[in-house]
C-alpha cells in the first residue's frame, strides 16, 4: 500500500533529501498506489446518471460534494459558474484599477516625453518624475508595470525599472541598467562591445550610449520602483553620474516614492539634488481605489456573490491595520468566490442568469436534503409554525415537490430582494451631503441593522434641521437617486417601480417650495424644525445677575404646514429604510458569503499559535491513549510535546541534566516499556532539535549544560 | 533596630556555641533576617568603598557585582565614620573603632573555626542565619583575593554541591567584602540602616522566603514572562550531563531505525486528513495563488503526496514539477533557478551568473512556451539558505509569474516576518495550518545540533578518535601546531581557571549584570598572534602563509574554531572541554 512505500522512502537516508534541487519524478512503481484522487473520482465516474468525456473530467478542477454523490454535472456547473462569475467581477475591478492609475500614467508619459522648457544641450540637470504612491508598497509593482507597459508604447527608448533587492551596488545596478536597456529590443547581441580596440566592461555606460546613438533613442527611462528602500548613497552616486553621461544619454529617472518629495529630498545630498529637476505625481490612494472597487465588485447590483456584513468587517480591519493594499483585497475577494463556489454544493443556484426551471431538473434529492439542513430553511420554518401554517411546514419537511415550489419562488423574489437593499444603500449614500463611507454603509444595510442605525438616526435628525430649501434640494437628491440610478452599482433608474414614494416625494417637494416662495414673498423666513421645537433661551444681565427666560417662540401658519412636511417626510424615509435582514431572508446562503473565520486563517496565519497548540495539546491531533485527553505530562505524548510540557514549566534557564532526568522518567513510566535508555535518549534528541528548529531554544553559556529559554507561550 | 541587632550578635560573638540557646528558635529566623539585611547594606557600603580603593584586587566577576553600591558606600563613609580600612587586626584596636566594636575584638580569636566553617558550606549556612556577619568578620584579616580563591578552591573541590547557591555567594561576597573592614562593618549598618541598596542585596533572604511556596499556577502569558525573568538569577541544579553517553550518528540513526513511533497510526491518519484537501490545494494553485503550509511536524511527506496527487492528476501531459530542499547548507538560488530552468528546456540554456539576470533569463524562457506549467516544491522556505531578502524577493518575483506555481513549506513559528507586505503580495500565498507531528528526519541533524546546544560542536569531528586520526594523516608540523595550541588553550583555561569559576558565579546572574561581565572569559581561546608567535619560535612555520595553510587544515576539518573577541582580534580555540583537550594532547605527545 501506499503508506509502506512512504514510510520506506522516508526512513531510509535517501540522497534525494539532501539534494539543494532537483525535478520530480515519481517513481513509476507506487504510482498508482499513492494516487487518492482517481480512486476517489472512479467512485464518481461509476455512477449511473453520470457519463462524462473524458476529456472533461480532466479539466475538472472540482470536487464533488455531499458525500461524493454530487453528480458530475452540478460539479461542473459550479466550476463553470465560478469561473464566469469571477470573470466578470475581475474585469470590473480591472478596468477600475487601470482607470485609476490613468491620469497618472498620462501624466507622467506627457512628462517623460517633453520634460519641459528646459532642455538644452548644456543643461547637465536630469529630468525626474517623482510619483507619491503613497505607504501602499505593494501596489508599487502594478503600477511600474503599467507605468513601464504605456512608456514602452509611446517613448522611443529604453525603460529601465530598478528594484532595491537587485541594486547592491554601483556596479551590479549599472550592469543591470545596460543589460535591461540593450536587450529590451530584441536580437542586438551584437552591439558593439569593442570600441577604439578595446573591450567595453560591461557596466560601461558607453555600452548604452552607442545603443541610444544606434536606435535614435529619444528617451532612456530608469524607474526607481522603491525608491526609499535604496541606498541612499547608491541613488546620490546615480544621479550624479546619470547627470555627467547627460550630454550624451538622454536619461529620464522615475522616483515611486512611499512617503513625501521632501523627504526625498532631504536624504539625498545637496550635490545630487542639484542634479535633477521635476515634477511631483501623486496617485490615487489606496483608500478612494478600494471604496470604487467595492463599490463595482461587492455592492454591485450585477455582483453574483455578495459578501456579508461580518466578512467585510474583518477584512476591512486587516486592510486599515495591516496590510493596506487593494490587491490583497481583491485577493481575498477572489478566495471568497472560489470557497463558494468550491465548497458549498448549492451554488449552482447562484447564477442570476440560469433560469431556475434548469437548475432545477439538476437538484438531485442530495440537494433538497442540503437546503433542509440550512439556517435559512429553519428560519422558513420556525416562521410557518408561528403563523399557524402546520401543514405547510410539514410538506416542505418532507415533500421535494413543495420545497421545489418553495424555492423557485425564492429564487425569483431573490433579485428583487437584493435589488431593493442595494437601492436603499444607493438612496441613503446619496441622500445625505455628507454621506457615510460606502462601505460602513453597506456593512449596516447588509447586517438588517440601517433601521436601527446611528446613520439613519442622524439622517433624520438632519432633516429635522431643514429649511425648505434644503429640503427641496434633499428631496431632488433622492429622486435624482431614484430616477438616475447608480453607474458604479450598475443600477438603473427605477423611477417606475417606486412610482408611490416618487409621487409623495413630489408632492412634498412642491408644498416646500409652494412654502419657501412664500415665505420669500413675505419676507420672513421659515426656520428649521429644530429651530422651532428648540425654545428660544434668552439672557439677560440684570444687576450683574443673569436672567433666564425662555422665550416662547410664535408658530405661525406655513412653519405648521413645514413641520408636518417635515414629519411626513421622516415617516416616509423610515418606512423605506426598514429593510430586512439579508440573512433572514430564505436561500440567502446561496448568494451571501459569510463565514469570515476560516477564511482570515488563509490570509493571515498565526503559524505561533499553531505549533504551540499542537505541542501543549497533541491529543487534540492524535489520540493519545490513555488519559491523553488530559493536560499535563504523559508518556502517550509524543516526546517533543513532553519536553515542551517541561520547557513551559522551567524558568528562563533550564538544566539539560534534569531536564533529560525528568523526560526519562516520564518515558519510563510507560507500562510495558523496557525502558531502553539508549532509545529515550534518541528520542530526547529529537525533541531537543525540534525546538531548536523552531527557535525556543539556545544554548546557554551562563552555565555548562544549560538552554536558555527563548519562547514562552502565549505571548 | 541597631540596638535589637546588637542584642542578636554581642552574645553569639562571645561565645560561639551558645548562641542557639540564647536566642529563641521561633525568632531565629527573623532575627537572622533582619541582621542580614541590616548588614549587607553595610557592607555594600563598605564594599564600595572597597572597590574604589581596592578594585585591583577584586576578581572581576564580583566588582560590577557590587557597583551599583558605590554611591552608597560613598555615603557611608561620609557618615562621619572613621573608616579605618584596617588590612591587619593589629591597626584596628577595639577602643578606636565606635562602642558596638566590642564584638570585634573577641573574633580574631576564632579565626581557625572561621576556617573550618569555611570549608562546610552547609554549616555556615545554619549559623550565619542567624548571626552571618560577625562570623564572617572574623576573616577581616584575609586579603580578598585569598579568600575569594579559597572558597573558590573549595567550592571546586566540593563539587558545587551545595543546592543552596544563594549561600555560596553571600559568603563569597562576605569574604570579599569582609576584605579590610569585616571589624567595623556592624557599626556601618548602624549608621546607615535605611540606604537601600540597589542591587536587591537582600536577594538571599528573599529568595529564602520564597522558596517554600510553589511557583504561582495560572499566569496569564505576560505574567509568566515576568515570573520566570523575574531579578535574580535563575535557580538550577548543578547536574550535568558529564555522565551520560552522548550518542553519536551512528548510534542514533540505529536507534531511529529500530525505534517503533506508538503514534504511527495518529500521524497516519493526520496525513491522510490533510491529503484530503489536495483537490482544492490544486485549485488553490490553478487560480494563480500559491501555497504556503505551516504547523508543527516536518510538511515534507505531505508535500512529496502532494507532488504525486499534481503528477497523477494530470494525465495528458506530465506536469514538472521542481522539488527545492531549503534545508540543505549549500542551497542557493542559482540552483533553484537553474534547475527551473533545466525543467523547462533540458537542452543547457545560458542563465548568467547574477540572480536577477537569471531570473529574467528563465522568464523568458518560460513565456516561449506558454503552456507549461512548472509546480515549485520548496520544503522549508523559512530556513537559513533561502531566508535573506534578496533570496527571498527572487523567489516572490519567481512566484508571481503566472505559469509558475510555487508550493512551499514552513517551519518556524514566526516565518511570516519573512516578507514585507510588498513581498508578501508577490507571493499571494494562500496559508493553510497542516500540523502533521511527523519527525523531522531529513530537515535537522538532530545528532549535530543537539551537541551544539550541549556545546559540544567538537563532536563534529567524531569526537577525539576523529582528531586523533586526521592528526594521524598530518605532517608532523600540523600535529606540532596543533599540540601548541591545545596546550596554550589548556594554559588560558588553567590561567582563567579561577576567573572562570567566578565569571561563571556572575554569568549567573542577570543579564543585566552581564555587561560589565567578562564575556573573554567564558570561552578561553588562543590570540591568533600568539599562536603564530609561538610556532615561528618553534619552527613550525616560517611565514604566516605556511602557518594559514596549516590551520586551513584544521578548519576543514572542524577541529578549531575561530571567532572575533570583543575588542576584535581574532581567538582561536578548539571546541572541547578541558579533560577531552588533556586526553587529546596526550595523545599527540604519545
Amino acid at each position: 500500500m501506499s503508506d509502506v512505500g512512504e514510510t520506506n522512502s522516508h526512513t531510509g537516508f535517501d540522497t534525494i533529501d539532501h539534494q539543494p534541487a532537483y525535478i520530480y519524478t515519481p517513481s513509476g512503481t507506487n504510482d498508482d498506489a499513492l494516487e487518492r484522487p482517481t480512486k476517489r473520482r472512479k467512485v464518481a465516474r461509476g455512477r449511473p446518471s453520470v457519463l462524462q468525456p473524458h476529456d472533461s473530467i480532466n479539466s475538472l478542477v472540482f470536487e464533488p460534494l455531499l458525500g461524493e454523490i454530487e453528480t458530475l454535472e452540478c460539479v461542473q456547473q459550479r466550476q463553470d459558474l465560478f469561473e464566469k462569475c469571477w470573470s466578470e467581477t475581475d474585469a470590473r475591478i480591472q478596468s477600475i484599477l487601470n482607470e485609476a492609475n490613468e491620469d497618472t500614467l498620462a501624466e507622467v508619459t506627457a512628462f517623460v516625453d517633453s520634460p519641459g522648457d528646459i532642455n538644452q544641450d548644456d543643461d547637465e540637470r536630469v529630468p525626474a518624475s517623482f510619483i507619491v504612491t503613497g505607504p501602499n508598497i505593494a501596489s508599487q509593482d502594478l503600477l511600474f508595470k503599467q507605468l513601464s507597459a504605456r512608456l514602452k508604447k509611446e517613448i522611443n527608448g529604453p525603460i529601465v525599472t530598478l528594484r532595491s533587492g537587485d541594486a547592491s551596488n554601483m556596479k551590479a545596478v549599472l550592469k543591470q541598467l545596460i543589460r535591461d536597456a540593450t536587450n529590451q529590443r530584441s536580437e542586438d547581441e551584437e552591439l558593439s562591445q569593442e570600441r577604439n580596440g578595446r573591450k567595453l566592461l560591461n557596466y560601461d555606460l558607453d555600452i548604452l550610449q552607442s545603443y541610444v546613438k544606434k536606435h535614435g533613442s529619444q528617451r532612456v527611462v530608469v524607474a526607481f520602483q522603491d525608491s526609499e528602500a535604496f541606498d541612499t548613497n547608491l541613488v546620490v552616486d546615480l544621479v550624479i553620474l546619470f547627470s555627467s553621461w547627460m550630454d550624451r544619454i538622454p536619461f529620464t529617472l522615475l522616483f515611486g516614492i512611499a512617503t513625501s518629495v521632501e523627504l526625498f529630498q532631504e536624504r539625498l545630498s545637496r550635490a545630487a539634488s542639484r542634479c535633477l529637476y521635476g515634477f511631483r505625481f501623486d496617485v490615487e490612494q489606496t483608500s478612494s481605489i478600494l471604496e470604487r472597487i467595492f463599490q463595482s465588485a461587492v455592492a454591485n447590483s450585477k455582483a453574483s456573490l455578495r459578501l456579508g456584513s461580518e466578512i467585510v468587517a474583518s477584512l476591512m480591519e486587516r486592510q486599515h491595520d495591516h496590510v493596506q493594499s487593494v490587491q490583497s483585497f481583491i485577493v481575498a475577494l477572489k478566495y471568497a468566490y472560489m470557497c463558494h463556489f468550491y465548497g458549498n454544493a448549492l451554488s449552482i443556484l447562484t447564477d442570476p442568469s440560469t433560469s431556475s426551471q434548469l437548475l432545477l431538473k439538476l437538484m438531485k434529492p442530495c440537494h433538497f436534503e442540503a437546503i433542509r439542513m440550512l439556517p435559512s430553511f429553519r428560519k422558513l420554518i420556525e416562521l410557518r409554525v408561528e403563523s399557524q401554517e402546520l401543514d405547510r411546514a410539514r410538506e416542505l419537511i418532507q415533500d421535494d415537490a413543495i420545497l421545489v415550489q418553495e424555492i423557485e419562488g425564492a429564487l425569483e423574489s431573490k433579485d428583487g430582494n437584493i435589488l431593493r437593499l442595494l437601492r436603499a444603500f444607493h438612496v441613503f449614500a446619496s441622500a445625505l451631503s455628507e454621506p457615510p463611507s460606502g462601505i460602513d454603509l453597506y456593512m449596516t444595510i447588509f447586517e438588517g441593522a440601517l433601521s436601527n442605525s446611528d446613520y439613519l438616526k442622524r439622517a433624520l435628525d438632519s432633516i429635522k434641521r431643514m429649511t425648505p430649501n434644503d429640503l427641496v434640494v434633499f428631496i431632488q437628491r433622492i429622486k435624482g437617486a431614484i430616477e438616475n440610478g447608480s453607474h458604479e452599482l450598475d443600477l438603473d433608474g427605477w423611477a417606475d417601480e417606486d412610482e408611490g414614494l416618487i409621487r409623495e416625494l413630489r408632492d412634498v417637494e412642491m408644498k416646500a417650495v409652494g412654502l419657501s416662495e412664500n415665505s420669500a414673498d413675505i419676507e420672513k423666513s421659515i426656520r428649521s424644525s429644530d429651530a422651532i421645537h428648540s425654545k428660544g433661551l434668552r439672557t439677560t444681565v440684570i444687576a450683574q445677575r443673569v436672567q433666564l427666560s425662555y422665550e416662547k417662540s410664535t408658530i405661525t401658519e406655513a412653519e405648521k404646514e413645514f413641520i408636518n412636511l417635515i414629519d411626513h417626510v421622516s415617516k416616509l424615509l423610515e418606512q423605506y429604510f426598514a429593510l430586512e435582514n439579508p440573512k433572514d431572508l430564505f436561500l440567502n446562503e446561496l448568494w451571501l458569503c459569510d463565514s469570515a473565520d476560516s477564511f482570515l486563517d488563509v490570509f493571515a496565519p498565526r503559524p505561533r499559535a499553531a505549533i504551540e497548540n499542537a505541542l501543549s495539546a497533541p491529543y487534540e491531533y492524535l489520540t493519545c491513549e490513555i488519559g491523553g485527553s488530559e493536560e499535563g505530562l504523559s508518556s502517550t505524548h509524543p516526546p517533543t510535546a513532553i519536553i515542551y510540557q517541561s520547557y513551559l514549566e522551567a524558568g528562563s534557564l533550564i538544566n539539560m541534566a534534569d531536564l533529560w532526568t525528568t523526560f526519562h522518567e516520564i518515558l519510563s513510566s510507560k507500562e510495558g516499556d523496557e525502558g531502553d535508555e539508549r532509545e529515550a535518549l534518541m528520542q530526547f534528541y529529537r525533541a531537543l532539535a525540534d525546538l531548536k528548529l523552531v527557535g525556543m531554544v539556545k544554548q546557554s553559556k551562563k552555565k555548562a549544560d544549560h538552554l536558555a529559554k527563548v519562547a514562552w507561550k502565549g505571548l | 533596630m541597631k540596638r535589637k541587632k546588637q542584642a542578636d550578635e554581642t552574645p553569639d560573638t562571645q561565645e560561639h556555641q551558645p548562641d542557639q540557646k540564647k536566642v529563641p528558635p521561633t525568632n531565629e529566623l527573623n532575627h537572622g533576617i533582619t541582621s542580614r539585611r541590616a548588614s549587607h547594606k553595610g557592607e555594600d557600603g563598605i564594599a564600595g568603598h572597597n572597590q574604589l580603593t581596592h578594585s585591583k584586587d577584586q576578581p572581576v566577576g564580583e566588582a560590577h557585582e557590587d557597583e551599583p553600591a558605590k554611591s552608597v558606600g560613598k555615603a557611608a563613609s561620609m557618615d562621619g565614620n572613621p573608616i579605618v580600612t584596617p588590612r591587619k587586626r593589629s591597626r584596628v584596636s577595639p577602643t578606636q573603632v565606635l562602642p558596638e566594636d566590642e564584638t570585634i575584638g573577641t573574633t580574631p580569636n576564632k579565626t581557625l573555626s572561621g576556617k573550618k566553617l569555611f570549608s562546610t558550606p552547609v554549616k555556615v549556612i545554619g549559623t550565619s542565619e542567624a548571626n552571618g556577619t560577625p562570623r564572617l568578620a572574623r576573616n577581616a584579616d584575609r586579603s580578598a583575593r585569598r579568600k575569594s580563591t579559597r572558597t573558590l578552591i573549595e567550592r571546586s573541590v566540593l563539587g558545587n554541591t551545595s543546592d543552596n547557591d544563594e549561600e555560596d555567594e553571600d559568603i563569597a561576597q562576605h569574604i570579599y567584602e569582609s576584605d579590610d573592614e569585616g571589624g567595623i562593618e556592624v557599626a556601618e549598618t548602624g549608621n546607615a540602616p535605611e540606604t537601600p541598596s540597589k542591587r536587591g542585596r537582600p536577594k538571599g533572604a528573599k529568595t529564602r522566603r520564597r522558596s517554600p511556596t510553589p511557583p504561582p499556577q495560572d499566569l496569564l502569558p505576560h505574567e509568566k514572562y515576568f515570573f520566570q525573568n523575574r531579578g535574580g538569577r535563575p535557580k538550577t541544579s548543578d547536574n550535568n550531563l558529564s555522565s551520560l553517553a552522548l550518542l553519536d550518528h551512528e548510534e542514533y540513526f540505529s536507534l531511529v531505525r529500530n525505534f517503533k513511533d506508538p503514534q504511527t497510526d495518529d500521524i497516519k491518519a493526520l496525513h491522510d486528513l490533510h491529503a484530503k484537501s489536495f483537490n482544492q490545494w490544486g485549485f488553490e494553485l490553478s487560480q494563480d495563488f500559491n501555497l504556503c503550509i505551516y504547523g508543527w511536524g516536518s510538511k515534507r511527506s505531505l508535500l512529496m503526496r502532494f507532488a504525486d496527487h499534481i503528477y497523477n492528476s494530470q494525465t495528458v501531459a506530465k506536469p514538472k514539477i521542481v522539488v527545492i530542499n531549503g534545508y540543505v547548507h549549500n542551497l542557493t538560488i542559482r540552483d533553484v533557478l537553474n534547475t527551473i530552468a533545466t525543467a523547462i528546456s533540458s537542452s543547457s540554456q545560458k542563465m548568467g551568473s547574477q540572480p536577477a539576470e537569471m531570473l529574467e533569463n528563465l522568464v523568458a524562457l518560460l513565456e516561449e512556451d506558454k503552456s507549461q506549467n512548472i509546480t515549485v516544491i520548496v520544503h522549508s522556505i523559512d530556513r537559513a539558505p533561502l531566508r535573506r531578502p534578496t533570496t527571498q524577493a527572487i523567489l516572490s518575483r519567481l512566484s508571481s509569474h503566472p505559469q509558475i506555481r510555487l508550493v512551499a513549506s514552513a517551519d518556524h513559528p514566526s516565518f511570516p516576518l519573512l516578507w514585507d507586505s510588498s513581498l508578501r503580495s508577490t507571493y499571494n500565498f494562500l496559508f493553510h495550518d497542516c500540523t502533521t507531528f511527523q519527525p523531522y528526519v531529513a530537515e535537522v541533524d538532530v545528532v549535530d545540533e543537539v551537541h551544539e546546544l550541549l556545546g559540544r560542536s567538537g563532536r563534529r569531528v567524531g569526537g577525539k578518535e576523529g582528531v586523533s586520526f586526521v592528526l594521524k594523516s598530518l605532517p608532523e608540523n600540523a600535529k606540532n601546531l596543533f599540540r601548541i595550541l591545545i596546550g596554550e588553550q589548556l594554559v588560558a583555561m588553567d590561567g582563567s581557571y579561577g576567573d572562570t569559576l567566578v565569571g561563571e558565579d556572575d554569568d549567573d546572574h542577570d543579564d543585566n549584570e552581564r555587561r560589565f561581565g567578562n564575556s573573554r572569559k567564558t570561552e578561553p581561546g588562543v590570540e591568533y598572534r600568539t599562536l603564530y608567535q609561538k610556532a615561528v619560535e618553534e619552527f613550525i612555520c616560517s611565514n604566516e602563509m605556511n602557518f594559514r595553510t596549516l590551520l586551513k587544515e584544521f578548519h576543514d576539518h572542524q577541529m578549531i574554531q575561530s571567532r572575533k573577541d570583543a575588542m576584535g582580534t581574532e581567538m582561536l580555540s578548539v571546541p572541547f572541554r578541558k579533560e577531552e583537550l588533556e586526553t587529546i594532547l596526550e595523545d599527540i605527545m604519545s
